[in-house]
């Protein structure tokens, strides 16, 4: 029996959406909302799907040298209970990468940048800024700076 | 407010560039947008009606990989969307499944069965408070349900009306969570309404960890049609939207013999033929091209003429109305209630229902 650690996203209070390359999450408990962008995207689809962090370090080895900093962000995703552990008893019972999420893992490995979540707590606040007028270029969540 | 302001149910010239962006194929669709773009000014123009498309016009534009300096703002849009409806149907679904396990059944109407069945997706339908329907006779349940659960009626002096004219009566509590409940789905010809009008062809979909039903997809047309098509200062042009996507997703299934018996039955031939026919003739729907023509077919009431003028006038306006207006508003309600169809018959029994009323009102005062 060969056993493993997998992680699976904590349902049904947390919901997310991956959209033109940008993972939104939201703990319906707390109303806390995330954003995790490039590439924090990758790990967090690999994740969500029935995957481990071993895995993706495996697949480049180039990324051993960076293991620190995508364990940060596994254990962010784990105190804010985003996601939970599950031990399996197969090998087989592992989510398998794709074909893009390798080739994302290679991009990392090429040019290594570390995986980084924004987190917004005061979600009622953040429901009443105006969606056009009251934030910057990139958007609701993000308030317009004073001097914009 | 822009220049192309209107309260008319039928989208004006910038809001139909947005529904073809969303919903005409990909030549119509960008050329529309850059048009819209042309003619709007972003930080001034769009209106509200407008503004609850956007995170449809998004999610197309997505689609069709298109990006200009708007898509930031626009995304955000969408985002701000998934998460509010989130959280309704997060606070729905608890709601719902206490209502259950009290023994009353739960329909859910307009932004949750459209999300989850229609769009297939929480962002691009956003909602600001949750619908549901109960049946006629579990409607005092319900209201007690709500009552002991901290909700507080919009209108106290209006429920006590609408418990026996109306369709039903929204609810909200400490927090601002608003629930709309209604015990009638259409207002339109109570007395022709069956108690299981709707209810024998809903379906149970899941939402979070419990279940709650849904209208069949020609009864949700058939409401989403008639809802729309009325006068709101809040321009509801996205029932068009709405209507296109339960078309072009249940276009197999769809019951249109049942649809044109309701519509008969409810009274609503006249809004539902000029929806229908707005989006057969703006958008390619040919599939709409045979339940138009036995529509057609079919001469509406007086009844019904003088209901739907006054929805047109009046529709869901809150405003104080002028003394005539009051008597015809006063008028269409009774129109709404009666299901005579002889006009004399009609007309005898109104002055006995007036009487009625103005000697309820004299007591009341007393």
């Amino acid at each position: 029996m060969n056993k493993k650690r997998v992680f699976r996203v904590n349902e049904p209070h947390v919901v997310y959406e991956t959209i033109d390359g940008e993972t939104i999450i939201m703990d319906l408990r707390t109303g806390s909302y995330y954003s995790i962008e490039w590439p924090g995207v990758v790990i967090w689809e690999y994740l969500a799907s029935g995957g481990n962090l071993e895995n993706i370090l495996i697949e480049d080895q180039r990324l051993e040298a960076h293991q620190n900093s995508m364990h940060h962000f596994l254990n962010i995703l784990v105190q804010e209970s985003l996601i939970k552990e599950e031990i399996v008893q197969n090998t087989d019972d592992v989510a398998v990468l794709s074909d893009e999420q390798k080739a994302e893992i290679k991009k990392l490995a090429d040019s290594f940048k570390a995986p980084l979540i924004s987190k917004y707590t005061d979600m009622q606040e953040m429901l009443l800024l105006d969606p056009i007028h009251d934030v910057d270029e990139k958007g609701w969540p993000e308030p317009k700076k004073e001097d914009e | 407010m822009n220049k192309y302001s209107s309260e008319s149910p039928l989208p004006n010239l910038p809001q139909e560039l947005l529904l073809k962006v969303a919903l005409s194929d990909e030549k119509e669709a960008l050329d529309s947008w850059a048009e819209w773009k042309s003619i709007t000014d972003f930080e001034n123009d769009v209106d509200l009606g407008s503004l609850r498309l956007l995170p449809l016009v998004f999610h197309r534009l997505q689609n069709l990989s298109h990006l200009d300096e708007l898509t930031g703002r626009l995304k955000g849009i969408y985002r701000k969307s998934w998460s509010n409806n989130q959280q309704l149907i997060y606070k729905a679904s608890l709601f719902i499944d206490e209502m259950r396990k009290t023994g009353i059944n739960v329909m859910a109407l307009k932004g949750i069965p459209l999300s989850l069945e229609v769009y297939n997706n929480l962002a691009i339908r956003p909602m600001y408070d949750v619908d549901i329907l109960v049946p006629l006779s579990s409607k005092m349940e319900a209201i007690q349900f709500l009552r002991g659960k901290g909700f507080t009626p919009d209108d106290e002096r209006i429920l006590e009306y609408n418990l026996t004219y109306g369709k039903g009566m929204g609810f909200k509590n400490e927090s601002g969570f608003e629930i709309d409940l209604h015990w009638r789905p259409l207002l339109d010809s109570i007395m022709n309404s069956d108690p299981n009008d709707f209810w024998d062809k809903a379906k149970p979909v899941e939402i979070g960890n419990t279940s709650v039903l849904i209208m069949s997809p020609e009864d949700e047309l058939l409401c989403t049609l008639v809802h729309g098509l009325r006068r709101n200062p809040l321009p509801p042009i996205r029932w068009v939207a709405d209507s296109v996507f339960i078309v072009r997703k249940n276009h197999e299934t769809i019951d249109w013999d049942r649809f044109v018996t309701y519509s008969v039955k409810y009274k609503v031939m006249i809004q539902v033929k000029t929806g229908l026919n707005y989006i057969y003739q703006t958008f390619d729907m040919p599939v709409l091209k045979d339940v138009i023509k036995s529509l057609n077919k079919i001469k509406p009431s007086y009844s019904e003429k003088v209901i739907i003028k006054h929805a047109q006038w009046f529709g869901d306006q809150r405003k104080n109305f002028s003394f005539p207006e009051r008597i015809f508003t006063f008028y269409a309600r009774y129109l709404r209630f009666s299901s005579n169809e002889n006009f004399f018959k009609l007309h005898y029994y109104f002055l006995k229902y007036s009487l009625s009323r103005i000697k309820n009102r004299l007591i009341n005062s007393a």
